[in-house]
């Protein structure tokens, strides 16, 4: 009702106004939602009174700002700009935003972030000046970005420079440790560090004396390491040894058949039997081409052994050798 | 019983399928064969084949670029040339001769027509059938054929472990032919040896004459032997010529491992005089004799032996005319020592025996080397549990690494002594040669007992339909070759015979899948020969243990290596 008596008079303002051609101002109808309550309106920064409101305002540019408290902290907005002209009549809508911190609440808070801010770079510097690393990177970016503390590239400079320093100092340490506790790959950087003065003061002796050490230790390195799958593979075989036990009926049987006479016996050598044809069934390609292989091997092995100057000696050292170029 | 034993040398079985992969002596079987040129026309050339043609009333006209003209069929011309009368135009005694060794001799007048019509007709004739090719050009003085052949030459090798391979030779890799002798064994049935030819094959990349000697796994060995086409030998058929004589191709290292280890048996190997071109000649023409020949293996008169010198009359006239070996021998010894005596071959390359076994042309038994080596092995057990090297080879393979695994003491040796070590390695790798023979010798009894063939309706009855397919594949199929003749082939093939086929289906039941049912199959089929197939399963697994035994040992090997520690000396 209140509102429909303010149209009323807002009309009948205008009836006047035209009747009279008195005033030019534009006019300004501000309303909001009817649920809305205690909502300050603000024309270019001047509080204008609550909405709804019929204002008359200056031709020009107009900065429109409604503003509900919510709380101490926050509020709910609506800001608008336009270009209004003489005579014009103009009917704006509120619609408040979701509540959200007042300006001074704002400005609070950042006061307080950077406070804290501030008090961590504090920190962080007094963590960099003592040594800390980590920190010294953390202030060179601070000074790089100004967060914390006032941008100053001088300064991030000189912190990452301090930064370069400390890692490298500490790198040589980490060396010189590893290098001492028997590293043979530190003990290589580090002669050549001693050779090129890199981080270190050049020094040929030191360098030298690192490089034997050095070549010592990655001797004694490999035959350890060898000895480690030497002694793996044994452990292997001895487990092979034991893989196989005698199965049932084998002693018998083998007994069996040695005491048979072999219908083959009183066949000539040179060939097989017929049984080659089950073992082929039998057996897997790969299980025949590694047999082959085993038989290639010991053909010659016999001769080899009990007559080195044989012909078929050199014919087992000739395949020794091309087995393990294949290796 | 004892007539086999006398005889037992001459005896061989081919096995077709089951035998390792073979170096590539040249070149696989499908390699291109480069063309040939076409030959002459050889009755033009020969005035006196052109007369005898003539006045039996047969022509064949020659075109101008000197090639035979095709008769409306060949079939024609053999008819003519079956029913000629012309003297010049039938066989002699010298084509008897030479077809005796060459080819399935049936009816001489037949094959002479039909050879001669190739001879008149076939441009590679020259090349494929090289020993006729020769007769003809001596007996009608034709000039020698001019064309080239191709540069390979084909011969199917027995392999130990896998099928046989069809392997091109290049005669141009061959340094020597010579006169291989398989020793005198210890059992009767070895007592005169075993005769055979030893094709000595360069290496691909030199001529060198020690190379050539050194490289003993690209040689070849072919020999006449007797083509056992059943699971056990019938004395019967041995005695009347019911087996068919071959000349079958081996490698050399399969018949050293035979012969050498398995039989303890020396091999000497005796280099026959011959030219680049006449051993180039008698490679193609023993070719000819691998692919075509097909004759009676006679226990006492056509044995290894005789075979092989009637085939050396042919090949090599020479040989005929010798003072030595121009006499019939029957026994291999013999004959050997003939050629020895011939100025025909290097006999001395024999002697002294040390000097030879260096230059390749002697290689000892291995006897010695084993029984030194079970001497050594025995030497340096604290008890071991066995006095002989029979004894040791009879004791189970578990038994075995027992003696030498679980006696820490003798262990630790092996581990430290490089010799010892290897004798123990050796002593290991004859019992896996002896085992394998075992398993064969045991795989047949239990064929035999199978009789696959003769059941082959019975069995099919008991398994279902996927189970027959495979049965038939698997079984039948690789049965069928071993016990079928061996095929024969009207000339030297120019490309990879249909074995090759034969080969890829037998290789078609070589997946695991197939092999696990094959197995289960064969068990099946076991329930009726139970005891010859639990001494089947019995002697495969002693040849798996055995087999691990060999690894094992060369296995600790590097660990030995590895420590630098020698050990004692011989």
């Amino acid at each position: 009702m209140h509102y429909f008596l303010k149209n009323i008079v807002f009309l009948a303002t205008l009836v006047l106004s035209a009747a009279t051609a008195y005033a030019e101002k534009p006019l300004l109808r501000i309303s909001c939602d009817e649920n809305d309550t205690n909502v300050k309106i603000m024309i270019n920064g001047v509080y204008k009174g609550d909405c709804p409101i019929d204002i008359s305002v200056d031709p020009g540019n107009v900065m429109l700002h409604a503003q509900q408290p919510v709380s101490a902290e926050m509020e709910r907005v609506f800001i608008q700009k336009f270009f209004i002209s003489d005579g014009v009549y103009r009917r704006i809508d509120v619609v408040l935003s979701a509540p959200q911190l007042t300006v001074a609440a704002y400005k609070a808070r950042q006061a307080e972030a950077d406070k804290k801010e501030q008090k961590a770079a504090q920190q962080e510097l007094q963590a960099a000046q003592n040594g800390d690393m980590q920190a010294m990177l953390r202030i060179s970016k601070r000074y790089q970005d100004g967060k914390g503390l006032s941008k100053d590239p001088a300064q991030a400079e000189l912190w990452q420079k301090k930064y370069q320093e400390a890692h490298e100092a500490t790198e040589l340490k980490s060396l010189m440790q590893r290098a001492e506790a028997g590293n043979s790959a530190a003990m290589f950087d580090l002669a050549k560090r001693y050779e090129n003065g890199n981080g270190v003061p050049q020094d040929t002796e030191k360098s030298q004396a690192w490089q034997q050490k050095a070549q010592a230790a990655e001797t004694q390195k490999r035959l350890k390491e060898k000895q480690e799958a030497e002694a793996r593979r044994r452990a292997k075989v001895e487990e092979r040894l034991k893989s196989y036990s005698m199965t049932p009926n084998m002693d018998k049987l083998t007994k069996s058949q040695s005491g048979k006479s072999d219908p083959f016996d009183a066949l000539s050598s040179t060939v097989a039997s017929p049984m080659a044809l089950v073992s082929d069934m039998l057996s897997s390609p790969s299980h025949s081409a590694e047999r082959s292989k085993i038989a290639d091997e010991l053909t010659p092995h016999a001769a080899a052994w009990a007559e080195p100057d044989s012909l078929m000696a050199k014919v087992h050292t000739k395949r020794q050798l091309i087995t393990a170029e294949t290796k | 019983m004892p007539v086999l034993r006398t005889v037992r040398c001459l005896i061989l079985l081919l096995v077709l399928p089951g035998w390792g992969t073979l170096p590539a002596v040249v070149s696989a079987a499908t390699d291109p064969i480069p063309p040939v040129q076409a030959s002459l026309c050889h009755h033009a050339a020969s005035p006196l084949l052109l007369t005898k043609l003539n006045s039996a009333g047969i022509t064949v006209p020659c075109l101008t670029d000197g090639v035979a003209a095709l008769p409306s069929s060949t079939a024609e011309l053999v008819t003519k040339l079956t029913a000629t009368s012309e003297p010049e135009l039938l066989p002699d005694t010298d084509f008897k001769k030479t077809t005796a060794i060459i080819s399935v001799t049936s009816n001489h007048r037949q094959v002479f027509a039909e050879a001669l019509a190739g001879f008149l007709t076939d441009p590679h004739f020259h090349c494929n059938r090289p020993v006729l090719d020769r007769y003809f050009r001596l007996r009608f003085q034709a000039p020698p054929a001019n064309d080239i052949c191709p540069p390979l030459i084909p011969f199917r090798v027995a392999q130990r472990y896998s099928l046989p391979q069809q392997l091109w030779i290049n005669p141009a890799r061959v340094s020597e032919v010579r006169i291989l002798f398989g020793g005198k064994g210890q059992k009767m049935a070895s007592k005169f040896g075993h005769l055979a030819l030893h094709i000595v094959v360069c290496p691909e990349d030199s001529q060198d004459p020690q190379a050539c000697d050194s490289n003993l796994f690209e040689h070849l060995v072919v020999g006449f032997m007797a083509h056992i086409d059943e699971f056990e030998l019938s004395t019967f058929k041995a005695l009347w010529g019911d087996y068919h004589a071959y000349l079958f191709a081996f490698r050399f290292m399969d018949i050293y491992q035979d012969y050498a280890i398995n039989e303890f048996r020396e091999i000497y190997s005796l280099p026959i005089h011959l030219s680049p071109e006449e051993r180039t000649r008698v490679l193609r023409e023993l070719s000819e004799i691998h692919w075509a020949f097909q004759g009676e293996y006679r226990f006492f008169s056509k044995n290894c032996a005789s075979l092989l010198q009637q085939a050396l009359w042919t090949l090599l006239p020479a040989f005929k005319t010798d003072k030595y070996v121009s006499k019939k021998f029957i026994r291999p010894d013999r004959l050997f020592n003939a050629f020895k005596r011939s100025g025909l071959t290097n006999g001395s390359a024999l002697a002294p025996k040390q000097a030879a076994e260096k230059k390749g042309y002697y290689f000892s038994s291995t006897k010695p080397f084993y029984a030194k080596a079970f001497s050594v092995v025995h030497g340096a057990m604290a008890k071991p549990p066995f006095s002989n090297l029979d004894e040791y080879l009879l004791m189970t393979p578990p038994a075995r690494r027992a003696a030498w695994a679980d006696d820490k003491a003798y262990l630790n040796k092996l581990l430290n002594e490089p010799y010892l070590l290897e004798a123990q390695q050796l002593l290991e790798e004859l019992a896996l040669v002896r085992s394998e023979r075992r398993f064969h010798a045991e795989g047949s009894r239990y064929l035999q007992r199978l009789d696959v063939i003769k059941r082959k309706q019975d069995i099919l009855k008991q398994l279902d339909t996927e189970q027959a397919a495979l049965f038939n594949d698997c079984i039948l199929m690789p049965v069928s070759l071993f016990t079928r003749p061996v095929q024969r082939f009207p000339a030297i093939p120019s490309e990879a015979t249909n074995h090759e086929e034969d080969n890829q289906r037998v290789l078609s039941c070589r997946t695991p899948e197939r092999q696990k049912r094959v197995t289960e199959l064969l068990k099946k089929l076991g329930t009726t020969a139970r005891k010859p197939w639990e001494r089947l399963i019995n002697s495969s697994e002693i040849v798996e243990i055995t087999l691990e035994n060999v690894r094992l040992l060369k296995d600790i090997r590097p660990v030995v290596q590895a420590s630098d520690n020698k050990g004692p000396q011989p």
